[in-house]
């Protein structure tokens, strides 16, 4: 019966909530917020490499260009032209006499075309020390532009080289072999991949796990301090314990903030999952991947491969192997639930301890000093942690319940806590939320009408003691 | 149906903020809790409520341990409360909800109290844009809603104004006509005298008074004595013994030991030709039998 009518706490708190101004210009700044911080992450790189615009424009005024003037100078034969025909680009071979009339032709005329001139350059006992492939190009930059005449030399050259090995006997499959890329790695013989990417994501992971999840508990822990506060100040507190009991009061509230908590989340993850989308086919979220996260990227949108840029999908599968694990994600919630439950139970206590709003500020202080030790703990651990092998102060901060909300959830999703270990640092956490829970039933309903200065924890066990 | 209050103490540390409170209600009609500031009334409320605890006795309420949560009570509050940023409506809703009204009856109920206390066209306004008098208005419906069988009503006219003042008295008259128990805590005597049958008055946290209103100034006698003649007699009243209490415009104000005293003053009068325009001997106020036994009591 101490919890009858908690739900009509629960549905009155969860829509004042919802309605408020407060909640709505919050979300819709986070939303804005991280809206922004996943299309600069994902356009970015994109932009500032300049790879997206050049490849887009290339084909473009490869395009533009009607006919090729092919001048060798070398005694090796000339390429195939079958790429540029298949660009609708005609090709000539041009003869020493012509070379220099077709140049001044194109120079001063009016046609978007281009002559290339293979020249060897030898030395003094006339043996080649290398070639040089000139393009000579139209006044007029608007019918052949200096970019894409760039492209159109270098890509010359990479058909031009083809061309020549081939002639010296390299066949196909061996021309193939010649041109592999030659990637580097460096390891620890059976021990973990230490590619940059997951090595800052060893440093990034457990700071945003606790950045995100030290505001979204405080801030709610806050707001359930300033309601009941305002409840009691307001003497509204005295109308609703005549219908329901103290404990249904704050059982409902905390709830109901959950709740809110929950849609606000919700809210920000769908915003976040649409811009990522929106934003996938042009930049680096959609370079391919593999598994649950590679799959949902790639399938956001294609676009063209590009050898150049992380595989981020794969990566943050392997960097994050909890989020993928049914157990883990479990481990996660509950790890969540019960840092939100314990600070939003420590500022019931708060809340109801004052008799005066203004000590609201004054009263939340040792709650706040408890709480930033806790982050504080989380957070610069992970800072601190160059290497990726992590430091004591980070194992201790995920066992001990007052950080073990901000820095779990980030080593869980890492794979970093085997199941014995995050049954230990859950068990830390739920047995002090346990506790609170038992002093919160014990005492709020004595300090609910209580009148006179902000109640400090001393007092509050002790009169949990006398009852 | 009845409400028995038996011997209820509370302190808190050395501090006895109420002694021994008993009463008992058998009847609907209005009870008075009467006493001067920090007297314990609230705090009797509150422990008669539930919201507090007491260090002894019991409240009962049909034969019960009363448990507020689980009756049909509606309370007023002395300092007013109400959720200063949300809608009226919002708020009425919710308290009805939280006495276990559904939807339907609830907006009948809260239409025709918000059209009882002319407050209609405020229902969409948030309370903190509403004047103090609205707010009490909103109150005293938030506490009238779900029909409750008991009503408790901390200092339930303070601060209205005198049409507002004959608003409430009027729904508090609607509501001991539906036959319901009520309890009433003021310091408007005048007030306590035009509805109460049986009062406590408090003082310091004891009982110093307890019993109904007429038989308790039955008991304490005509001892009140307005005299106004043309012609001086005062010369006569003093050889009859009387204390002047107060001059005033209607008269002057005696007090007498016995009836016996008076009828002298009388036959004195007519006897010197002084005809009286004016001879009333009547009962003490309860304003007056406060004042003298909460005086008694401090003097103690």
């Amino acid at each position: 019966m101490r919890f009858k009518g908690w739900k009509n706490i629960f549905s009155f708190n969860y829509i004042q909530q919802v309605k408020s101004k407060a909640f709505k210009g919050g979300t819709a700044v986070l939303c804005i917020l991280f809206a922004l911080i996943i299309a600069a992450i994902n356009l970015l790189p994109v932009l500032l490499s300049g790879d997206f615009g050049d490849n887009g424009n290339q084909d473009e005024e490869n395009a533009g260009l009607k006919a090729l003037y092919i001048y060798n100078g070398t005694d090796f034969p000339i390429f195939d032209f079958a790429p540029f025909t298949e660009k609708n680009i005609e090709c000539f071979e041009l003869s020493e006499e012509d070379f220099e009339s077709k140049c001044e032709e194109i120079t001063s005329g009016d046609k978007a075309e281009a002559v290339l001139m293979i020249s060897p350059d030898k030395n003094e006992e006339n043996q080649i020390n290398s070639i040089t492939l000139t393009v000579f190009r139209p006044e007029n930059e608007e019918l052949f532009s200096k970019g894409a005449a760039e492209d159109l030399v270098s890509e010359c050259r990479g058909l031009f080289k083809d061309s020549m090995l081939m002639s010296l006997g390299v066949d196909k499959n061996d021309l193939a072999l010649a041109q592999l890329d030659f990637n580097t790695d460096v390891r620890i013989f059976n021990g973990e991949d230490i590619s940059p990417f997951k090595e800052a994501m060893k440093i990034a992971v457990p700071m945003v796990f606790s950045v995100l999840l030290f505001s979204f508990i405080i801030s709610y822990a806050q707001i359930i301090a300033q309601s009941i506060a305002m409840e009691k100040t307001s003497r509204v507190i005295e109308l609703l314990i005549t219908s329901v009991r103290p404990l249904a009061i704050i059982t409902g509230k905390i709830l109901a903030m959950l709740l809110v908590a929950i849609t606000q989340i919700a809210i920000i993850g769908a915003v976040s999952g649409i811009t990522l989308a929106v934003t996938a086919p042009f930049g680096i979220m959609s370079m391919g991947g593999s598994g649950m996260m590679g799959d949902a990227i790639s399938a956001a949108g294609e676009s063209a491969s590009n050898a150049d840029f992380i595989d981020i999908g794969q990566e943050i599968t392997e960097a994050l192997p909890g989020l993928f694990n049914p157990g883990s994600v479990i481990a996660i919630l509950i790890t969540m639930l019960l840092g939100f439950l314990f600070y939003a139970l420590l500022a019931g206590l708060v809340g109801a301890g004052i008799s005066r709003s203004e000590d609201l500020a004054s009263a939340i202080q040792p709650l706040m000093m408890v709480a930033m030790a806790g982050f504080f703990l989380s957070y610069m651990s992970a800072a601190f942690n160059y290497d990726g092998d992590g430091n004591i102060i980070m194992t201790l901060s995920r066992y001990i319940p007052i950080s073990s909300p901000f820095a779990l959830p980030g080593a869980i999703a890492m794979g970093e806590m085997s199941a014995a270990e995050t049954l230990i640092s859950v068990s830390f956490l739920a047995l002090l939320t346990g506790l609170m829970v038992l002093l919160v039933s014990k005492v709020y309903e004595n300090i609910i009408l209580y009148s006179g200065n902000p109640l400090k924890l001393g007092q509050i066990i002790k009169m949990a003691r006398e009852k | 149906m009845s409400l028995k209050v038996d011997n209820i103490s509370k302190k808190y540390g050395d501090f006895t903020a109420v002694e021994g409170l008993s009463f008992e209600i058998n009847k609907p009609g209005v009870f008075a809790l009467l006493g001067t500031n920090g007297a314990g009334k609230t705090t009797s409320i509150r422990i008669i409520l539930g919201m507090l605890s007491k260090n002894s006795g019991s409240v009962l309420w049909k034969g019960k341990p009363m448990k507020p949560a689980e009756e049909n009570v509606g309370y007023l509050a002395e300092d007013r409360g109400l959720y200063p940023k949300t809608s009226i409506l919002d708020q009425m809703y919710f308290f009805a909800s939280l006495k276990g009204v559904k939807k339907n009856d609830a907006k009948k109920q809260i239409d025709y109290w918000f059209e009882r206390l002319n407050i209609d066209e405020y229902r969409t306004k948030r309370s903190d844009q509403l004047s103090k008098g609205n707010q009490q208005k909103v109150q005293l419906a938030a506490a009238l809603i779900g029909d409750p069988e008991l009503l408790v009503l901390d200092e339930p006219l303070s601060g209205l104004d005198p049409v507002n003042a004959d608003l409430f008295k009027s729904v508090i008259r609607e509501e001991m006509s539906k036959e319901k128990f009520i309890i009433m805590s003021s310091h408007q005597m005048n007030i306590i005298e035009e509805f109460c049958d049986d009062i406590v008055i408090m003082n310091r946290g004891k009982t110093v008074l307890n019993g109904n209103l007429n038989a308790i100034k039955k008991a304490e006698g005509r001892v009140n004595l307005l005299v106004k003649a043309d012609a001086d007699f005062m010369p006569l009243a003093e050889d009859c013994g009387l204390v002047m209490k107060e001059n005033t415009p209607n008269g002057v104000c005696f007090t007498v030991a016995n009836e016996t005293q008076a009828h002298n003053l009388l036959k004195k009068m007519m006897e010197a030709n002084i005809p009286p325009i004016k001879f009333e001997l009547r009962e003490p106020t309860l304003n007056e039998i406060f004042i003298e036994r909460v005086g008694e009591s401090n003097e103690v």
